[in-house]
This record gives C-alpha cells, sequence and structure tokens, in this order.
C-alpha cells in the first residue's frame, strides 16, 4: 500500500510537483466533460423541470465537502497521536477546500431554493446545520490564522478539526431527524435512473478536483514551512 | 409544484457560480504555489551560497 508521505510528499522536504498538474488538467476536463453529459442526456423532471440540472453541481460540491471534512478528521486525528508536521498540513489543506466547497453547496442550495421553495433561505435544519458546518471550518482558518506558533496552532486546529468533523452526520441525517423543507438525501439509489450516470461523472469529477486541490494546498503549506525554517537555520548560522 | 418555466437562468447561475468558485480557487492555489515556491529557490540558494 502507497503511504500518504509517498503520496503527498514528506514535511522534511518539500514535495516535488510532479504528475499532479497533468492530474489537475484531467480533473477539469473531466469536469467539462461531466457536466455537459449531464446537462445534455438527462431530461427535464416532472416537478421541477431543468431546475432539476442544479443537482449535478450541488449535491456532488455537498458530498465533497462531508469527505473533505473527513479528510481533516483523520489527518488531525493522526497529528495528535504522532506529531507529524505533514499531518497538520494535510489536514488545513482539506479544511480550505473543504470550506470552499462548503460555501459553494450554501450557494448553489440557495440558487436552487428560491425558484422551488420561494425565498433564498430559510433557518431549515439541514441549511442551519450546513452554515454552522461551514462557520466552524471558517473559525479553523481564522485560528490557524491567527496563531503563530506551529506546534500550537497544529494541537489547537487539530481539536477544532475533529470537533467540526463530528458535526458531518448531523448535517447528513438533519432531513431525518427534523421536519425540514430540504428534500431526502440523494444517492444513485435516490435518483431516478435517467440522472444516476450525470450525478456519479460529476460526482467524481469534483473528487478528483478535490484531491489534486488539497494535494496543491498543501505543497504550498509544505514550501512555505520549509522556507522559514531555512530562513531561521541561516540567521542562527551567521550568529 | 411546477416550475418548469423560466428556470434556465437559475440553471446557468448555479453552473457559473460553479465555474466561479473552481477557477478562482485554481488562480489563487497556483499564484500562491508559485510565489512559495520561488521563496524556497531563492532561501535554498543563498544558504548553499553562504556555506
Amino acid at each position: 500500500m502507497t503511504s500518504t508521505a509517498a503520496v503527498f510528499g514528506d514535511s522534511i522536504e518539500p514535495p516535488r510537483a510532479g504528475r499532479w498538474p497533468y492530474f489537475g488538467a484531467f480533473a477539469l476536463l473531466f469536469l467539462v466533460g461531466a457536466q455537459v453529459l449531464a446537462l445534455v442526456t438527462s431530461p427535464p423532471d416532472r416537478d421541477m423541470g431543468d431546475l432539476q440540472k442544479i443537482m449535478y453541481v450541488h449535491v456532488p460540491a455537498a458530498w465533497n465537502t462531508f469527505l473533505a471534512f473527513f479528510v481533516v478528521l483523520v489527518f488531525s486525528a493522526r497529528y495528535l497521536w504522532k506529531h507529524r508536521e505533514s499531518d497538520d498540513l494535510l489536514a488545513a489543506a482539506a479544511a480550505e477546500v473543504g470550506a470552499i466547497l462548503n460555501a459553494l453547496t450554501l450557494l448553489l442550495g440557495m440558487i436552487w431554493g428560491r425558484p422551488t421553495w420561494g425565498v433564498w433561505w430559510t433557518w431549515d435544519a439541514r441549511l442551519t446545520s450546513t452554515l454552522v458546518l461551514f462557520l466552524i471550518f471558517v473559525g479553523y482558518l481564522s485560528l490557524r490564522a491567527f496563531v503563530e506558533e506551529p506546534e500550537r496552532r497544529a494541537q489547537w486546529s487539530a481539536a477544532v478539526g475533529i470537533l467540526g468533523a463530528i458535526n458531518v452526520p448531523i448535517v447528513y441525517m438533519s432531513v431525518k431527524w427534523w421536519r425540514t423543507l430540504h428534500q431526502m438525501q440523494s444517492s444513485p439509489s435516490t435518483v431516478d435512473p435517467a440522472y444516476v450516470l450525470g450525478l456519479r461523472a460529476n460526482a467524481f469529477a469534483i473528487l478528483f478536483l478535490m484531491i489534486y486541490m488539497i494535494r496543491r494546498r498543501y505543497e504550498a503549506a509544505a514550501l512555505a514551512r520549509a522556507t522559514e525554517r531555512a530562513s531561521q537555520a541561516a540567521a542562527l548560522g551567521r550568529r | 409544484m411546477n416550475v418548469n418555466n423560466d428556470n434556465w437562468s437559475f440553471v446557468i447561475a448555479a453552473y457559473a457560480v460553479t465555474w466561479v468558485f473552481v477557477l478562482g480557487y485554481w488562480v489563487r492555489l497556483h499564484l500562491l504555489l508559485q510565489r512559495n515556491r520561488a521563496a524556497w529557490v531563492r532561501v535554498s540558494t543563498s544558504t548553499r551560497r553562504d556555506r
């Protein structure tokens, strides 16, 4: 099995870009293809008409938000266990990408909600819990920006990351636990067979993009840390 | 409920927002990578020269 250090590089030397730019280009092209496929092949929904096509961007964004925060959970827990800097940087990279996807999910939900529910926003359990999830991870990123000492920053953000990720099952189950305007969770088993291929293709497209973005964000953070360390070492050597 | 009429503006808005997010973050990420890699090359080169 390939270790995460092999895939994402080690924290001592900054990781190289390798073939990741090609993977990024592939992910972008895959997203274009998946969207064209979904828009061209899916018939209008009986109730929602063409508005159903928003599902191909909203639902994959939501699924991958959950997945990104699961990555935060795994690497935050691993940091607290092993104290490896690469785990902290990976958790932070996943949190940033997850927050972007979370914001996108909220915005797309509002665009979908306006013509179907008649309002841009309502304090419904699913919408509110998704907003709370977003605010937790905005807090996580703010915490990282304000705490300067690397070890304390890593420990505190790991704790916030774990607490934030625990909110994900609450968001997912909110449509079952409370009476909400939002429909039940969408999955290939609950949507019309005519929409399954488009939904799957777009979910994988956003997944590939998410993996690419987390890896490159980690690379940028690892480069910054390595530069900081080399500058400190050089300053000490000159004394 | 039937909302079939004039919904394409919402669909177009949703896809436009998606691409603004994807490409916006893409550009930000690549500018950050470029800046950080240049800083790393500068520091590691000057460290080697000092030795």
